[in-house]
């Protein structure tokens, strides 16, 4: 089995090398303690105490949400217990705040909240929970029954809101506003710049933005948030640069159009965006959906399609569906599976189709293009979601054997993904009609 | 006592199957492991589902089972990362290896994890859990969740292959030849010294 290399005086057998590999990692164990066995079981107790965010995929929840939340939500969850009890209405909303100690943090009625070298964690009385990452600024009211008001002057958050369709959470970043069902989600923002950056984990939002609606943002999602620098740091800019520059530009768009026409100098300058013609990538980093949508009509669908690469055109795709146009993106992404089988964007398609299909209450068809997803994607980033999702599909339409199936597909593939909850609660159901019909 | 509820047992399991646990975990995933994020990964997942446990000599299997699934699930997502950050890996290994009394083994040990993380993942979990580990075929094949015959060709598999990227490199080959024989004399000379302690 082994063969004689050049060099080696004698050839290495298996045993040789087991023996040689073990002894290696024994030392390498006994040399010194690298895993503090109390900090461990510390964490573990934390962990169980029940914040879903340190729960879901490592991959998908920020590294700062692991570390920090399990501490502080311990004794949140304490304060919370002992102040509202379960089961109170939740429309009587209440929150504690906590630091990473689990100390209790009183804003002296300023409903204003600010980190600096560590995290602060509100709790809610119906069990939402935003984190506040370090060298972050919150101003937060709740308004009147049910209804939750953020304003995130700086900074980071994680949220995680439970679904009541008694309360009303709203986010303020700069000019966004992300209103929320039941998600979870990071929402940043740097008032330097005037924007920030939503990234979706879970669930959905809608996000209104300076020119109004903007569109619904789903799970595994991001939807950067550009806008106006804070007035401060205008100053910043180069001074031979005219103020109203960037408002200028976006009149000159408009009317190039809107109609077409205009003075000399707005004229030209549309006809220089014109000729620039940014990428739908470009434009949808700056949440401009509709522009993107506007620019392949006027060149025409077809045209778009046969032109622009598998990359632009799940941009297009995508926009599409931010805006509304359903019938739009469908056709896009079908053209994507059909002319660019092979791309990554053409596999991840038949996801966005899945959503789509299902959102227009087709099962059957969202069912397909899952199988699909899972099949020609197994490492994707929508995997988790896919077979979630397929699985709940499977739930609705009654066959319980292939929605158990999926389920425990799931849990072996995903065992803490945002899932398991319904995945468990279809497998215990499966054993529990077993042990009945013993 | 688990199927009694509380959680006074929690502790107890914790204390007994800790050094398990880290070691399956660490001779699996070798000293670049962020260890103390799987070991508690583990025992979050062996709490809540340990009610399912119908016998109290099933608890270890189990434990042994989670902890494989928890190594396995590292494996896979070691592997997409590597694919896009290798040549950073590489870089920052050393460094991150904790140091040793001897560079030689920091390197050696580095050079078989690296080696042994190119195997598929199951060939993996069967050399680390039958020969790190040293659990007999069937205990593996239990842990696994495999047929003893597929565990025994995936040990012939995963044999074949170390030996042939080992013995690609002489000096790691000569080093582990030594340090193996270094080790068993010194066990050996250890052992009526532990029988009269």
């Amino acid at each position: 089995m082994s063969s004689e290399k050049k060099g080696t005086a004698r050839s290495l057998g298996e045993a040789e090398l087991g023996r040689g590999f073990r002894s290696l990692m024994d030392d390498y164990l006994t040399s010194g303690e690298r895993v503090d066995k109390e900090r461990v079981f510390s964490q573990i107790v934390q962990r169980r105490t029940g914040l879903r965010a340190v729960e879901n995929s490592p991959s998908r929840v920020p590294r700062w949400v692991r570390w920090a939340a399990p501490a502080a939500v311990a004794a949140a969850a304490a304060f919370a217990f002992a102040f509202y009890g379960l089961g109170s209405d939740p429309r009587d909303l209440t929150y504690v705040v906590t630091a990473h100690s689990g100390a209790q943090v009183d804003d002296q009625g300023s409903h204003r909240w600010s980190t600096e070298d560590e995290p602060l964690l509100v709790t809610f009385s119906d069990k939402s929970t935003v984190l506040l990452a370090p060298k972050t600024s919150v101003n937060l009211e709740v308004v009147e029954s049910g209804k939750v008001r953020f304003g995130l002057e700086r900074g980071r958050i994680h949220a995680h809101i439970a679904h009541h369709e008694d309360t009303d959470y709203r986010f303020r970043a700069g000019e966004y506003e992300v209103f929320v069902t039941g998600t979870e989600f990071d929402l940043s923002f740097e008032p330097s710049q005037g924007s920030g950056l939503l990234d979706m984990q879970e669930g959905s939002v809608e996000v209104s933005g300076p020119k109004g609606r903007l569109g619904r943002v789903l799970g595994g999602e991001k939807l950067a948030l550009v806008g106006t620098p804070a007035k401060a740091e205008e100053p910043a800019l180069p001074p031979h640069e005219p103020v109203k520059a960037p408002a200028a530009e976006a009149g000159a768009r408009d009317d190039a159009t809107a109609s077409g026409a205009g003075d000399a100098s707005s004229a030209k300058v549309s006809s220089a965006h014109r000729s620039v013609a940014p990428s739908y990538r470009s434009l949808a980093k700056q949440a401009r959906f509709a522009e993107i949508v506007k620019d392949a009509e006027s060149r025409g669908l077809k045209v778009v399609l046969a032109t622009k690469s598998p990359e632009e055109l799940a941009e297009l795709a995508h926009a599409a569906r931010y805006v509304g146009r359903g019938d739009m993106a469908t056709r896009v992404l079908k053209s994507l599976v059909q002319s660019h089988p092979t791309s990554a964007a053409a596999q991840s398609a038949h996801f966005f189709l899945g959503r789509i299909a299902e959102a227009n209450g087709e099962s059957q068809k969202a069912a397909r293009e899952y199988d699909i997803y899972v099949k020609s994607r197994p490492g994707g980033s929508y995997v988790a979601e896919a077979l979630g999702r397929r699985m709940a599909l499977a739930q609705k339409s009654g066959d319980l054997s292939l929605a158990t199936s999926l389920a425990r597909q799931y849990l072996k593939r995903f065992p803490s993904g945002p899932y398991r909850a319904a995945a468990l609660s279809l497998t215990e159901q499966a054993e529990g009609s077993r042990s009945l019909h013993r | 006592m688990i199927q009694e509820g509380g959680t006074a047992w929690q502790r107890l399991a914790y204390d007994q199957y800790f050094p398990l646990v880290k070691g399956l975990i660490i001779r699996s995933l070798g000293p670049m492991a962020d260890a103390e994020d799987l070991i508690a990964d583990v025992f979050v997942g062996f709490f809540e589902s340990a009610s399912n446990i119908r016998s109290p000599t099933r608890v270890r299997s189990y434990v042994v089972s989670i902890t494989m699934n928890v190594v396995r699930r590292e494996l896979r997502r070691r592997r997409r990362r590597r694919f896009f950050s290798l040549v950073e890996e590489e870089k920052r290994a050393v460094d991150r290896v904790p140091s040793t009394d001897d560079p030689k083994a920091k390197v050696a040990l580095l050079h078989l994890s690296r080696i042994l993380s190119t195997l598929n993942p199951d060939d993996h979990l069967v050399f680390a859990l039958h020969v790190l580990e040293d659990m007999n075929l069937e205990d593996v094949a239990q842990a696994l969740d495999m047929s003893l015959s597929t565990v025994k060709r995936r040990l012939r598999r995963a044999n074949e292959r170390l030996l042939r990227r080992v013995s690609q490199n002489p000096l790691l080959s000569d080093y582990v030849r030594d340090k193996g024989e270094r080790d068993e004399a010194l066990s050996a000379e250890d052992g009526p010294l532990k029988e009269v302690l």
